[in-house]
C-alpha cells in the first residue's frame, strides 16, 4: 500500500504513538479526578502533553485545550467570537469546518481572496474587508486542497493593528509550518492531533488567547461545588472524561515533530511535492494545481476529464490511497474553478518516500 | 514542622506552578486540597518545604501562576492561612 491521504489523516505514525495508547489504556485512570497513582500518572500525561504543544506553539501550558478535533476546536473558536449576523472576514480557501458554523449561526461571512497561490493578492483582499466593526477573521495557513500556504501573519498583523480577533485554523500546517499564538496574536489557533502531529483520531488542540465560550458543560474536576463552568483555562473547554489515550498517543506525535523538526518534516514533503508535480507536468492532458512555490505537500490533479472519483477508485485499485472530490471544502474547489469536477488530492507526509511518489506516476502512466 | 500549601483552583495551574518551582530547584509536589482549604470544590494545593514558601510565592508571583492562598500546615493536618 502507498498512502497518500495524509491530509485526511496521517496513517503511518511513530511506533510510539502505538505504544503509548495501550500503556495508557492499561494503566491510567481519570486526570484530575483522583490522589491515587493511577489518576495522578493520567494528570501527569496530559500535562506533559500540553506542555509539549505549549512549546510547540508558543503558548502557556493553561492555553491549551485538548478537543475531539480541528472541527470542534474551530466551533468553540467560532462560537465565542461570531454572534448572528456579525460582519466576519474567511478565505476562500476555508474548510467546511469554519463555513458550517458560521452559516449555522446565521452569519454569511465575507469572502476575502479567492486567487490560488497569489500570496499577495490574497493579502490585499483581506486588507479591503477587514474594517473596524468586524467580529472575527478565520483563516486556514494552508488549503487542505491545494497546499496552498496563506499569507496569515500579514492578515493577522493587519487584525492586530485593526483590533479584530484573529482565528487561525492550523489543521495542514501544524507540525509542518512554524505556527506561533504569540506572534500571531491570534485569539484561537485550531488544528487536529491525527495529522502531521502523528497523533491518534480523536484528537484535536485549540490554543486559546482568550477564554472561550463553553460548547458543552460538565464536570472538570475543579472548583465542583458551582453550578457555572470554571472561568479559567483549560477546564472552561474540557467538561468531562478525557481523551487520555488519544492525548499520550498525540504527547508521543508530538515528541516526534518536535525530534524530527519541524522545517525539515517541511523540506522533506516539498521535495516529494516537487518530485511529484515534475511526474504530473510530463503526463500530457494532466492539470495540476500547483505554483511549486507557496506550497505544501499536498497537490490537486485532474486527468483529462476524467472523474475524479474513477481516478482515485483506479488508484485504490492499485494500493495507492489518495482522496478525491471536493474534500469537504467546496468553498476552495469555487475559488479555483475546480467545484464542477472535484480534484484528485495526493498528500504527504514525514514517513512518504520518493520511491513511492516515483510508484505513483508509474501507476498514473499505465491506467 | 509545617509546610507550606498554594491553593490553586485549576489543576493545570497546580502543575504549572509545580513546575517553575521545580526548575527553581525547589520541591514541590501537587496533591488534591483537602476540603476544608477548597471552598469552591475539588481544589488543589503545591505543597513545599517551611523553608522554601517566601522564594516559592515570589516565583509564582513573578512567573503569573495563579494560586489562590498560602497556608501553613501542621503534621496533625491543622491548616492556617499565612501571608508571604
Amino acid at each position: 500500500m502507498i498512502y497518500l491521504d495524509s491530509a485526511a489523516t496521517t496513517l503511518q505514525k511513530p511506533p510510539e504513538v502505538y505504544a503509548a495508547v495501550k500503556t495508557a489504556m492499561q494503566t491510567l485512570a481519570s486526570p484530575g479526578r483522583g490522589g491515587y497513582a493511577a489518576a495522578v500518572r493520567a494528570d501527569e500525561a496530559v500535562y506533559g502533553c500540553r506542555v509539549l504543544a505549549a512549546r510547540m506553539f508558543d503558548a502557556k501550558p493553561e492555553c491549551i485545550v485538548f478537543t475531539m478535533n480541528a472541527t470542534h476546536a474551530l466551533n468553540l473558536a467560532i462560537k465565542t467570537l461570531v454572534h448572528r449576523g456579525d460582519r466576519v472576514v474567511i478565505s476562500g480557501f476555508e474548510h467546511n469546518a469554519v463555513v458550517r458554523p458560521l452559516y449555522k449561526l446565521g452569519t454569511e461571512p465575507v469572502v476575502a481572496g479567492r486567487k490560488l497561490f497569489l500570496p499577495e493578492d490574497t493579502l490585499r483582499a483581506f486588507d479591503e474587508a477587514i474594517t473596524e466593526d468586524t467580529k472575527a477573521v478565520i483563516c486556514t495557513h494552508v488549503s487542505n486542497v491545494f497546499g496552498y500556504v496563506l499569507p496569515v501573519q500579514e492578515i493577522s498583523d493587519i487584525c492586530h493593528v485593526r483590533g479584530v480577533p484573529f482565528v487561525l485554523d492550523a489543521s495542514q500546517s501544524a507540525g509542518i509550518l512554524p505556527v506561533s499564538l504569540r506572534m500571531l496574536h491570534a485569539a484561537f489557533v485550531a488544528m487536529p492531533g491525527h495529522k502531521g502531529l502523528y497523533g491518534a483520531q480523536g484528537t484535536g488542540i485549540l490554543v486559546c488567547g482568550q477564554l472561550p465560550e463553553t460548547l458543552i458543560e460538565g464536570g472538570t474536576g475543579s472548583v465542583s461545588a458551582l453550578m457555572q463552568m470554571p472561568d479559567f483555562l483549560p477546564d472552561r473547554a474540557e467538561a468531562g472524561t478525557m481523551n487520555v489515550c488519544g492525548i499520550c498517543a498525540l504527547q508521543e506525535g508530538l515528541r516526534f515533530v518536535e525530534k524530527t523538526g519541524i522545517e525539515a518534516i517541511a523540506a522533506h514533503e516539498r521535495a516529494l511535492q516537487q518530485r511529484l508535480i515534475r511526474h504530473l507536468a510530463q503526463m500530457e492532458g494532466v492539470r495540476v494545481f500547483s505554483d511549486g512555490h507557496d506550497q505544501t505537500g499536498v497537490v490537486s490533479f485532474l486527468r483529462g476529464n476524467e472523474d475524479c472519483e474513477r481516478t482515485a477508485a483506479l488508484l485504490a485499485e492499485r494500493g495507492v490511497c489518495v482522496r478525491a472530490g471536493l474534500h469537504c471544502a467546496p468553498l476552495a474547489h469555487r475559488s479555483a474553478d475546480s467545484f464542477d469536477t472535484g480534484t484528485v488530492r495526493v498528500s504527504v507526509s514525514a514517513f512518504n518516500t520518493e520511491a513511492e511518489i516515483d510508484a505513483l506516476a508509474d501507476i498514473l502512466k499505465k491506467l | 514542622m509545617f509546610i507550606y500549601a498554594f491553593t490553586f483552583r485549576s489543576f493545570t495551574a497546580a502543575q504549572s506552578g509545580r513546575n517553575v518551582l521545580q526548575q527553581l530547584m525547589m520541591e514541590a509536589l501537587v496533591q488534591r486540597a483537602p476540603k476544608n482549604l477548597s471552598v469552591q470544590g475539588c481544589g488543589y494545593v503545591l505543597r513545599v518545604q517551611a523553608e522554601d514558601g517566601t522564594r516559592a510565592a515570589e516565583a509564582l508571583r513573578m512567573y503569573g501562576v495563579p494560586f489562590v492562598q498560602i497556608y501553613r500546615c501542621f503534621a496533625n493536618g491543622v491548616c492556617q492561612e499565612a501571608e508571604l
